[in-house]
């Protein structure tokens, strides 16, 4: 059987058909759910965020303010607000450690500790980025996607991906500091 | 002066040669390796590129994760907002794994030797460390699959019933294990609501508490059976995040509204003829239905109630849906007549609305308390709105650190956060949009940021680049791509005019742009357009010709290259011819104006 052609399903999804509601979800959840886990490290918060986001695009659309251009792109930015609005909500001290560390290492504890504080330095500093430049260096560099790949997702040039990629990596730094990781 | 050792380069080179390296990294090639390619941009590419590797050690396959139930969370939300549309779309479609009517139709032989021979590969080993996991273990989904495959293959609806309450009471004794443990996690299972003391509750022989992020939905009593989603917290604590009536597994239950499918045996739970333990709960919201609806098989629970009977009650008479309330707290964001938005939800509000108490004014910012119930379009209608005092919430400190995006002599914007000025706030260094700054504030009760100190973390790195104009404006220009702010010390040498090129000597700031220190304009492009003499004199000369919005508001920098759009201008002086300007040839000047310097300046 064919796959449902993108921009028919979201019309369907714009009238709440659920069978095209659930194929949406089957297709984007678990790319939203990596793209909360790699910026929370957590695997039962990005969980709940997920479904999160789905609940919010129902929301929207009964609000007309669903999705103009990329859909994707829309779905990624609800998940980066949602981020946002996690670790201002400060929910995220209540949690244990980050859970994708540490796992099989055979690095000394020492060095594990200090590359587990600079992972989680990093994770910090990419919330500070604008939601362009976090989405991008999200699904870039700890996704492993090529700048084509983020293109499609986000709903922009590939030009405007490097462009992207590069102020986002300039301001990183700057928010890091010169240190070495 | 060159200063940066890309000074007779483009910044757009530098994003060209980033891209690069970083797409030879991703393929194995080493930091030397990329540098010594681009030894012009070494000193800028090194950094970059380590930032990228520490990146890049970040990434991991994600932990496993169970999507299932917020699938059916995500459905069953878009039930209820799709409710009252046309009744001749499917209403609701049953998570894969539980949907045996389509099961039936695919063929149930398939399914089941495909689950067998998940077993299988799960294998003894796996399965039994699975069988012991919780959640947050990275072997849990394999132990909700096999309780899955279990579950598909009792087709005996006695045997299905005793698994399905099996899982339950397993459910329940994992929401107790994780907070004996102290795990952080999140798990929903179902259970009598036994004990009601304040905000804390006991559900099917588990404590949990309550808060006002609790949400409630419907009416609940003592004895009533929920569901309840719980997330522990590492204190131990098991908070419910939502409490909402549960006559037996959703799932297998058709909502209110959905046509009935056909009755099939394997779908339908019929209590009357299990020989289950006696449940002490017996008091259930019927189902209503154009059929009878099917009905749970109860569960056994260790509390013992007075009315407990020995066999559950089976109601088949169908009954109007009662109306289902709601119970949010949050902060008012927004008041128009006849809705308000709390929390980020619309709630309607008619003439039966109660808002209290008398003394308390609700406004804009202020807490309050929601019971609503839900309508047939999905929206909420306010029963009652409770208003907390703003005075009395206590203002909270909060420290951040992020980008200015806007200041003024009242109000900025840093790191998406509008920020309060006061006399009393404390600014160490010159603000500039694009720098970093350190925030000590305080929250009031209302929302509302005041900063008390801030700290505008100076930059140190000079860079320098030369391309072409493309916008203009009084405290921001794009050159070549690049957004390049100015201030009052900004010093800008020549005539600015867009299509000009320039050379431009400043500080990189945390967000790519430049805070141009020095800009030395050349001449302008050779004009595409030829205007009528006496028209152009009587044009007032524009600053901006091409500025856009978005280019206006500092967002130019991330977007493609933007078309140039040149003015044409009417009397034609030349320029001043720049020599020896690095990297660029002067530019013909012809049907364009000289422009004057947009602002401070100049030699």
């Amino acid at each position: 059987m064919q796959p449902v052609e993108e921009s028919v399903l979201l019309e369907r999804v714009k009238s709440y058909d659920q069978a095209a509601i659930a194929e949406v979800y089957d297709r984007y959840s678990q790319r939203i759910y990596n793209y909360l886990y790699h910026r929370l490290g957590n695997a039962n918060v990005a969980e709940d965020l997920t479904a999160t986001v789905f609940v919010r695009m129902l929301e929207a659309i009964r609000t007309s303010k669903a999705w103009r251009t990329s859909f994707s792109g829309w779905l990624y930015r609800i998940a980066h607000n949602l981020v946002v609005d996690y670790f201002r909500s400060g929910r995220q001290d209540k949690q244990v450690e980050l859970d994708d560390w540490s796992i099989e290492s055979d690095e000394h504890p020492d060095e594990e500790a200090e590359r587990s504080l600079a992972g989680q330095k990093l994770r910090q500093a990419i919330g500070l980025l604008t939601d362009e430049q976090s989405l991008v260096i999200t699904l870039k560099f700890l996704e492993g996607m090529s700048n084509a790949e983020v293109a499609v997702l986000v709903g922009k040039s590939e030009g405007a991906i490097k462009s992207l990629q590069f102020r986002g990596l300039a301001a990183l730094r700057r928010l890091i500091g010169e240190q070495r990781l | 002066m060159k200063v940066g050792s890309a000074s007779n380069n483009q910044v757009r080179s530098l994003e060209d040669a980033l891209n690069a390296c970083v797409r030879e990294l991703s393929t194995g090639a080493s930091l030397e390796d990329c540098l010594t390619q681009y030894p012009g941009y070494r000193e800028e590419l090194e950094p970059l590129l380590s930032l990228a590797l520490g990146l890049q050690s970040l990434r991991q396959q994600p932990a496993p994760a169970t999507l299932q139930a917020g699938r059916r969370r995500v459905l069953r939300e878009a039930a209820r907002l799709g409710r009252g549309r046309s009744e001749s779309e499917p209403r609701f479609r049953l998570p894969s794994w539980l949907s045996l009517q389509p099961l039936m139709q695919r063929g149930v032989a398939a399914t089941v030797l495909a689950s067998l021979l998940l077993v299988i590969v799960l294998g003894g080993g796996a399965a039994a460390v699975a069988a012991s996991s919780l959640p947050g273990d990275a072997l849990y989904p394999v132990k909700r699959i096999s309780e899955e495959v279990r579950l598909l293959l009792a087709f005996d609806q006695q045997l299905r019933a005793q698994v399905i309450q099996q899982l339950e009471e397993r459910r329940r004794e994992e929401a107790k294990a994780i907070a004996s443990i102290r795990r952080v996690a999140e798990v929903s299972f179902r259970g009598a609501v036994e004990e009601v003391d304040d905000d804390r509750w006991t559900i099917g022989g588990v404590p949990v508490e309550l808060s006002d992020k609790t949400v409630l939905i419907g009416d609940v009593d003592l004895d009533t059976e929920v569901r309840v989603h719980v997330r522990s917290l590492s204190d131990g604590t098991l908070l419910a995040l939502r409490i909402e009536p549960d006559a037996g597994d959703d799932a297998l239950l058709p909502t209110p509204t959905d046509t009935p499918p056909p009755p099939t045996p394997t779908v339908t739970l019929t209590a009357t003829n299990t020989k289950l333990p006696p449940t002490s709960v017996v008091q259930q919201q019927p189902v209503p239905s154009q059929t009878p609806s099917p009905t749970e098989t109860p569960l056994p629970t260790e509390t013992e109630v007075p009315t407990a009977t020995p066999t559950p009650t089976i109601t088949l008479t169908p009954v109007p849906p009662r109306p289902v309330k709601v119970r949010f707290g949050g902060r008012i964001e927004a008041m128009e007549p006849g809705v308000w938005t709390v929390d980020g939800q619309a709630v309607r509000l008619d003439s039966n609305t109660k808002i209290g108490p008398q003394d308390v004014p609700p406004v804009i910012g202020a807490m309050a308390s929601v019971v609503a119930v839900r309508t047939d379009d999905g929206g909420l209608l306010a029963l009652e709105i409770t208003v907390e005092p703003v005075a009395q919430a206590t203002e909270q400190p909060f420290e951040f650190q992020g980008l200015v995006e806007r200041f003024g002599a009242t109000e900025w914007v840093v790191g998406g956060h509008t920020l309060i000025i006061t006399t009393d706030t404390a600014i160490e260094n010159a603000p500039q949009i694009g720098l970093l700054a350190e925030v000590n504030a305080l929250r009031r009760g209302d929302g509302s940021l005041v900063a008390v100190q801030i700290h505008v973390q100076l930059p140190s790195e000079v860079v320098q680049f030369e391309g072409t104009i493309q916008s203009l404006g009084a405290v921001q220009w794009t050159v070549e791509g690049v957004t390049v702010r100015l201030d009052d010390q900004t010093q800008v040498v020549g005539n600015a005019a867009v299509g000009s090129r320039a050379e431009v000597e400043g500080l990189l700031l945390p967000d790519g742009s430049v805070l141009a220190r020095t800009i030395v304009v050349q001449a302008a492009l050779t004009p595409t357009l030829t205007p009528e003499p006496s028209e152009a004199r009587s044009e007032e000369p524009r600053l901006t010709p091409s500025l856009t919005a978005e280019q206006a508001t500092g967002e130019a920098a991330d977007m493609p290259d933007p078309p140039l759009e040149l003015v044409p201008r009417a009397p034609q002086v030349p320029l001043p011819a720049r020599p020896a300007m690095t990297g660029g040839a002067a530019q013909p000047s012809s049907g364009y104006a000289r422009r004057d310097a947009p602002q401070k300046l100049v030699r």
